[in-house]
């Protein structure tokens, strides 16, 4: 079952945890510097002509004669992103990579919702498949699991850069983008990061693998079936061909933490053997805000 | 092509197997991966070998089934049908002869002869066959015809030089019968060409074989010689003999004759020891080709083993200033040679007991001997010794002593005889010349007076008498000792004055001790020996009429003898007899009573040591086995120079097993390169 019984309730104990040490940094969240009808005082201007009489001080105008205007600063909602990729290299793995994504989506926008952000959970492979609209609240975290109970892998391609227009011809705003993928794309995973980049997204990757594509101990003739496009292909893997896969594989995972590290992007790679909860854990660890005394009280 | 064995190529059915695995096999195990991201990047860079790979599980298939043909093929036994039609048939005459023991082919000339045997036997052919006969002293067929090759070869692995000459004409004779009238016969003679009168045997070999060729050139085998000798310098000893003299009864002669078998000089050092114990050491310098020959005087009374030994063996080479040199070299290709035993026989003090009222003659004829202890008395004994050689003279007791007796002038009758009337002037006519009693004697001149006329009254044997028929010198016949009879007065006769008189005395007492002769001559090897044994040494050992002998010979190893023992009333008959031999090895054989009984078990007829009846010398005593130089018309003949099989030796199922072998090993490599390149 993806969501067992006790989801919720695990769910919860992360927000708890994560209200007590994460402080917006975990999916570093922030409010924006705009100026607007907030209700929290910022400074004053000059009155100009067809400013809204309404934010006049008209205090200072009794006391000095002045007028001038006060200015708020506006509190917008934080707006994240779940980028979910359900292409049918999500479906390999024991157990398969997209459960384990689809049930850390729920864990972090539960985590978000509680935090009275906005999300939106958007599925894609070669392009945008369907999308949870943005929404706010934690009362959405039940629509948004039938939402991800009910997704499929589908899709013959993993395209992250076509992906990743489709979202923004749905978003005008910036916020945070999440990445849960393999990131096995045959153009590239930079391209697709590369224009979240360019839009001033704040991006975090949660790459997963599972242990057979890290080791997939083959040797001998077979015959290999891309689950993803069909495609088949007859080699005999030697001990040489197997060395030589291990090493791309790693060079791989490594060109992804690269990628990540030099433009501040977050990253999390996890094989999907590892729960959900150890692994939003381990991002809070990573993150630097959950402390050793905090995590064995845990 | 026929095969063998073709029910055999029923395992080419396990194609079908092959088969059907390599279809599963190009249905490859279907493995899903997430991506083909890298595998796409491995295999693109080693596109070069596509081609390969495409064909590898292929030509898999094809060596797979081409081995499983081969081994179906190699089982099946094939062979072409000329092969049948002209399958031959081939007699090894193996040379065992004591000169085959020569090292001067390298190991020896035996073993590099067996090693070529060896490479003959691996160029069988199918439906060839095989046999082998080893020429030694007789003609011995190892192994009849035979195409099993690991039995021909275990038949020649367990073939052994002996140290006794060869005859090949019996062994190539036995060699045209085991062939019959086979078209394609084949013998082939592996020899150094040493074996005795291997010249002539040649000769008639050859002659045999053109008288054969006249008759039907189809039947007749065809012959070859194949020579593996060298012409190496031997010295050996060829006579080493042993006697006690003829003259001193303390003395033995050894007779030795040591031949230099060899184009240079030859010093050496003749050692003689008996029983261990130096006796002398005699330096010998041998021209080319020089027979030694000499008897040496010396004396012992104890008997024993002596042997002869040449050492310190050395050569002269001619130097370049013409001076001879002296060097020690290997000299002897053989050993076999430089040793030779002869069996001194043993001389005991014999206890003689004279009863007589005194006669001068007669005791100091005995006392002449120094291997008598005389006792001497005048009246006959209330008892009578044992081990004793009892002579009475004139007085005899009515019932003669057990034991061995002599009696002298008798003057009454006894149980044995009767004594008549005096015969006057007889006249000696009759005398038994092939008695050991009477060698050397003559009494036909000696001038009797008179002579007591006595009767046996048992079985008896005259060894002297007169015209008239009336026994002079006689053995009388009986269980209890033997027993001689003299009727001569010697106070009244010359023949106490006579030579004739110890001479017969000396007769009588050897014949008493129990030696026949002074000599107990060495054999040579190959012979085949008659040994007599005395009945009395085993008879208070067994009570069996055919007692169990045992012969041991030099390496240790016991045989069984066939013993007769015969019934004679003739005392002297009284020995067990026995053959032995072939008697192929040089050393000591000794033929033995052996032991009926564990140790710690007593009854009548229980004994736990065996005892030593007789030894046997046995030495090479062969001049063409101690002279290493081949027949000079045997080399002529070896003009195969090094056996080799023809090509292609071995059987068709042999190859078609290595090839197989080698295919294996190329689907090892293939296969291997599928995991490991």
């Amino acid at each position: 079952m993806l969501f067992p019984s006790d989801f919720l309730t695990r769910l919860e104990y992360l927000s708890i945890i994560s209200k007590r040490v994460f402080r917006g940094s975990l999916l570093a969240q922030r409010r924006t510097m705009q100026l607007g009808s907030g209700i929290e005082f910022s400074d004053h201007r000059e009155y100009t002509p067809g400013d809204d009489f309404r934010y006049l001080d008209w205090n200072v105008y009794a006391r000095h004669g002045d007028l001038l205007l006060k200015r708020f600063q506006e509190e917008q909602d934080l707006h994240i992103c779940f980028m979910l990729d359900c292409s049918r290299s999500m479906g390999f793995g024991e157990p398969p990579k997209f459960d384990l994504a689809r049930q850390l989506v729920a864990a972090l926008a539960y985590i978000a919702l509680a935090d009275l952000d906005r999300i939106t959970v958007l599925t894609f492979s070669d392009d945008i498949i369907s999308e949870f609209p943005l929404t706010r609240g934690k009362a959405r975290i039940l629509p948004l699991m039938r939402f991800l109970e009910v997704q499929q892998l589908s899709g013959s391609v993993t395209d992250l850069s076509r992906s990743v227009q489709g979202l923004f011809h749905r978003t005008r705003s910036a916020g945070l983008a999440v990445v849960v993928s393999d990131l096995f794309d045959e153009s590239g995973f930079q391209p697709g990061l590369d224009q979240l980049r360019h839009r001033r997204f704040d991006g975090h990757v949660l790459q997963l693998h599972s242990t057979k594509e890290a080791d997939p101990a083959l040797l001998g003739d077979v015959e290999l079936h891309d689950v993803e496009n069909g495609s088949l292909r007859k080699v005999t893997v030697t001990e040489r061909n197997a060395r030589a896969y291990k090493k791309l594989f790693d060079d791989h995972q490594r060109s992804v933490r690269d990628y990540c590290r030099n433009y501040n992007l977050g990253c999390t790679q996890s094989p999907s053997t590892v729960k959900f909860d150890d692994l939003v854990i381990r991002m809070m660890r990573e993150s630097g805000t959950l402390h050793v005394e905090e995590e064995s009280r845990i | 092509m026929s095969f063998g064995v073709p029910a055999a190529l029923f395992w080419l059915v396990l194609a079908v197997p092959i088969i059907a695995l390599y279809v599963l096999k190009v249905r490859l195990r279907r493995v899903p991966v997430s991506t083909n991201l890298f595998w796409k990047q491995i295999y693109e860079e080693r596109s070069s070998r596509s081609l390969w790979r495409h064909f590898r599980h292929l030509l898999s298939l094809l060596l797979q089934l081409l081995l499983l043909l081969l081994l179906a093929l190699a089982v099946a036994d094939p062979y072409l049908p000329w092969q049948l039609t002209q399958a031959r048939r081939t007699v090894f005459v193996v040379d065992r002869s004591a000169s085959m023991q020569a090292t001067d082919i390298e190991p020896t000339r035996f073993a590099a002869a067996v090693s070529e045997a060896h490479a003959w036997a691996d160029g069988l052919r199918a439906h060839d066959e095989m046999a082998i006969v080893t020429a030694g002293a007789r003609p011995e067929v190892i192994v009849g015809m035979c195409s099993h090759v690991p039995t021909l070869h275990r038949a020649f692995d367990g073939l052994i030089p002996l140290d006794g000459p060869a005859e090949l004409k019996p062994a190539v004779d036995l060699a045209r019968q085991i062939i019959g009238e086979h078209p394609r016969g084949r013998i082939i003679v592996l020899t150094d060409g040493c074996a005795s009168g291997s010249e002539a045997h040649t000769k008639s070999i050859r002659e045999d074989s053109r008288e054969f060729q006249q008759i039907d050139v189809h039947t007749e085998p065809e012959i070859e010689f194949h020579l593996f000798a060298t012409d190496a310098s031997n010295i050996g000893i060829t006579q080493f003999q042993v006697r006690r003299s003829m003259s001193d009864p303390l003395g033995y002669e050894v007779m030795s004759q040591i031949r230099n078998f060899s184009d240079t000089c030859i010093e050496c050092r003749l050692e003689l020891e008996l029983d261990g114990l130096p006796v002398d050491i005699l330096p010998l310098k041998l021209e080319p080709n020089e027979i030694w020959s000499r008897s040496i005087e010396k004396t012992s009374l104890a008997g024993g083993l002596l042997s002869g030994r040449l050492t310190e063996i050395r050569t002269f080479d001619q130097s370049t200033d013409g001076e001879l040199t002296s060097q020690i070299r290997p000299l002897n290709a053989i050993s076999v040679d430089d040793m030779a035993w002869a069996v001194l026989p043993n001389r005991g003090i014999q206890k003689v007991l004279i009863v007589s009222p005194g006669n001068l003659f007669l005791r100091k004829v005995f006392e002449a001997s120094p291997l008598v202890a005389i006792e001497a008395v005048k009246k006959i004994p209330a008892e009578w010794p044992q081990d004793t050689l009892i002579v009475l003279h004139q007085l005899t007791p009515p019932t003669v002593p057990l034991g061995d007796v002599l009696v002298v002038d008798p003057a009454e009758s006894t149980d044995l005889w009767t004594v008549g009337e005096s015969l006057t002037d007889p006249s000696i006519s009759n005398q038994d010349t092939d008695s050991v009693l009477m060698t050397h004697v003559r009494l036909d001149n000696v001038l009797v007076p008179q002579v007591r006329k006595v009767a046996a009254l048992g079985a008896s044997h005259v060894l002297a008498g007169t015209d008239s028929g009336d026994p002079v010198y006689l053995e009388l016949v009986r269980d209890g000792g033997r027993c001689l009879l003299l009727t001569t007065n010697l106070e009244e006769s010359d023949l106490g004055f006579r030579t004739a008189f110890p001479i017969m005395m000396s007769n009588a007492l050897g014949w008493f001790a129990g030696t026949s002769g002074e000599l107990t001559q060495a054999s040579a090897t190959g012979d085949v020996a008659s040994v007599s044994i005395q009945r009395s040494k085993i008879d208070e050992l067994t009570e069996s009429t055919v007692p169990r002998l045992q012969l041991i010979d030099p390496n240790g190893h016991r045989t069984e003898l066939a013993v007769t023992s015969s019934s004679s009333t003739n005392s002297e008959s009284r020995q067990l007899e026995t053959v032995i031999g072939p008697l192929n090895r040089a050393g000591l054989y000794r033929i033995v009573a052996p032991s009926t009984g564990p140790t710690g078990v007593t009854g009548a007829n229980t004994r736990t040591e065996e005892i030593l009846l007789k030894t046997v010398a046995v030495n090479l005593s062969n001049v063409r086995e101690s002279d290493l130089r081949p027949a000079e018309n045997l080399k002529s003949v070896d003009d195969n120079g090094t056996v080799t099989a023809d090509w292609l030796p071995r059987p068709g199922w042999f190859y078609l097993a290595a090839l197989a072998g080698v295919l294996t090993l190329t689907e090892w490599f293939l296969y291997n390169r599928r995991f490991v390149d």
